[in-house]
């Protein structure tokens, strides 16, 4: 996606984070804009913007820089990640049990806390996300949900993304923005199976590379063609994020525009904004925004 | 279709319990994925239902019947790949519990003549078995199946006394089979409040004894942190002044004046990350002790949600002090070798 410098002064060299390029990995999408130190202009130039990605062709033309430098936003990324990581510890935690030596056929079990309690502290740490506008109430951008998921269920094979930016880099962002959207949605109502989320997700994207190419309605499909596999709920709030939502990674979620819409699921959604508001009370970190002076658009 | 009740079933022709609901309808939902944690989901439910009145164990057997038949079209014990979606909705004359779930097409049921077998008792198969029992214990029963989705919804409808007439209570109503074209279809107006399961108190509500004192619990002070943690982070400083270097070490002791510039960074960098490793455990220690010591008087979701980031952020602060462990050792070598080069 664009970005808005290009081209940065040498001056400002405390503004990026270093990374040796021989680390960076092709076919990862990436949170920054990329830049190399044009040592001869004394400044960085970006090569890279940010919801795309380096092709192994991108790295070998990039082999004559050691390092890449990314914006200083990349840290803002960095509570984004911190928040998919402790959803994931939470999903990961199970029951814990072992056997009695005096009684093997009984177990003793230290029981993990349930799918509902569960669902709770997921959205408490979602709430890291949102941020409450003086006017416009609790709302997020798409390029963080984008983010999150990306983090939360890991990146794309090289093989989808290959597929997706077949159609350019807009259409990459769309489809990155709508089906983490629409995976974002349903973390908030309860669907908190990792496998599941990413079979939606993946379904999702096919569904949007399906309308591209075909110019059909997108419609959540399993590999087989087969549409079950996603339970009643998930089509509707797909539906719902097609409809309602552009796919632009600066695009607000504004929480308060769901909650008009009179479908069962967006009333779901909103059935969680009390607690998001609670949440949001004692949050001691900055708005997330790629926008103004700390972001990159 | 007949009524249930006074107030009119405004929709059947879609999934969910919002077009069974009449006014003032108030709607739990969650979706199940497995069935670990399905005894405390309906003890939550059952606790929710108690200002109905309603026989608790009726109200439990139905709904672990009704999840036991979703679950058998799909899983016999694992979890599933695709959620049960359950709804709860109550209004002002019934509850009505709702599972939305796919019919494995390993399953396969003879749709002719199906509500006429359930409602006579008589089964042919397991999945009949199931039906027939539930319709049994239920005032009404309504099944809908979308074919070409392969996904089921099935319903039951539990009257509240004085509510509805004993009369509608104690007939034996037909078994209703609705088959959709769509899944989904009409949007009401927003009358229904839903509430997700998991935004209730949990510990509130499971709580049997109420604590006298419902005053905030004192932040602990530094002190509670992990002894180990505080102990290593000693030693490692010690490490860099050269404090406890071994007899006839070649470094010796040196005092704070002699250490050079290099450790002296190491120093300061080491203090600052340990502060907040030391705060970090503590708040973990505060959080685990007020998790043993008394369940009901910290918000247990919000401790858990705020355990598990901080725990990430520990790592990484654990990691940050490993590289700089690794740094230490490497200046030590350094100063090792420059001394012994000195002699």
């Amino acid at each position: 996606m664009e970005f808005r410098e290009k081209k940065i002064p040498y001056s400002r060299r405390q503004s990026f984070k270093k990374v040796t390029l021989k680390t960076v990995q092709p076919h990862v999408i990436l949170f920054a804009p990329a830049y190399v130190l044009m040592k001869k202009d004394q400044s960085y130039v970006g090569v890279k913007g940010p919801l795309d990605f380096f092709t192994p062709e991108d790295l070998n033309r990039l082999s004559g820089y050691e390092f890449l430098h990314f914006s200083r936003f990349i840290f803002s990324i960095e509570l984004v990640r911190d928040a998919a990581g402790a959803v994931q510890n939470l999903l990961k935690r199970g029951d814990i049990v072992t056997h009695l030596a005096h009684a093997p056929v009984f177990r003793d079990a230290a029981l993990g806390a349930s799918d509902a309690e569960l669902s709770s502290q997921v959205l408490r740490v979602l709430t890291q996300l949102w941020f409450n506008h003086p006017e416009e109430g609790v709302q997020t951008e798409g390029f963080f949900v984008s983010a999150f998921v990306d983090e939360l269920l890991g990146g794309l094979s090289p093989t989808i993304l290959t597929m997706i930016h077949a159609f350019g880099a807009d259409f990459l962002e769309r489809v990155l923005v709508l089906s983490s959207l629409a995976v974002f949605m349903m973390i908030h109502l309860g669907y908190l199976n990792l496998a599941y989320l990413n079979r939606l997700r993946i379904a999702a994207i096919f569904a949007l590379l399906d309308e591209a190419q075909n110019r059909t309605r997108p419609l959540l499909r399993e590999k087989s063609g087969s549409m079950v596999g996603f339970g009643v709920e998930a089509e509707q709030v797909f539906q719902f994020i097609c409809t309602r939502f552009e796919g632009l990674a600066g695009e607000r979620i504004r929480a308060r525009a769901i909650a008009t819409d009179t479908d069962s699921v967006t009333k779901k959604f909103s059935s969680r904004l009390p607690e998001i508001l609670n949440g949001l009370k004692d949050r001691k970190s900055g708005n997330l925004s790629i926008f103004g002076e700390d972001g990159f658009a | 279709m007949e009524n249930f009740g006074i107030e009119p079933l405004k929709s059947l022709d879609t999934f969910g319990v919002a077009g069974v609901l009449g006014r003032r309808g108030e709607i739990l939902y969650f979706p199940i994925f497995e069935n670990r944690s399905v005894g405390r989901v309906s003890d939550l439910l059952i606790a929710q239902l108690k200002p109905t009145d309603l026989d608790q164990f009726l109200l439990r057997d139905l709904f672990n019947q009704s999840l036991q038949l979703a679950f058998s079209t799909q899983s016999n014990s694992g979890p599933l790949e695709e959620p049960i979606a359950f709804e709860c909705g109550v209004d002002l004359e019934k509850v009505v519990f709702s599972f939305s779930f796919r019919l494995g097409s390993e399953l396969s049921v003879q749709w002719d003549g199906l509500a006429d077998r359930v409602f006579k008792g008589l089964i042919q198969t397991s999945f009949e078995r199931s039906l027939s029992r539930i319709h049994s214990a239920s005032h009404r029963m309504v099944f809908k199946y979308a074919p070409e989705f392969q996904l089921a919804e099935l319903m039951v409808f539990i009257g509240l006394p004085g509510r509805i007439s004993s009369e509608v209570l104690h007939k034996r109503m037909p078994f209703d089979l609705i088959f959709l074209e769509a899944v989904t279809g009409k949007k009401y107006t927003a009358e229904e409040k839903y509430t997700q399961l998991g935004d209730f108190n949990h510990s509130k509500i499971l709580e049997k004894t109420k604590r006298n004192n419902t005053s905030p619990p004192k932040r602990p002070q530094l002190k509670v942190a992990n002894i180990n943690s505080w102990k290593w982070v000693q030693w490692l400083k010690n490490q860099i002044r050269g404090v406890h270097e071994p007899e006839g070490s070649s470094l010796g002791k040196m005092s704070d004046v002699e250490i050079s510039s290099d450790r002296q960074e190491l120093l300061k960098q080491i203090e600052s990350k340990s502060n907040k490793i030391l705060e970090l455990e503590a708040e973990t220690v505060f959080l685990k002790s007020e998790r043993i010591k008394s369940p009901g008087s910290i918000d247990r979701e919000s401790s858990s949600a705020d355990f598990a980031v901080l725990k990430v952020q520990q790592q990484k602060l654990v990691k940050m002090l490993e590289e700089l462990k690794t740094r230490n050792s490497e200046l030590q070598a350094e100063l090792l070798s420059r001394t012994k080069r000195g002699h």
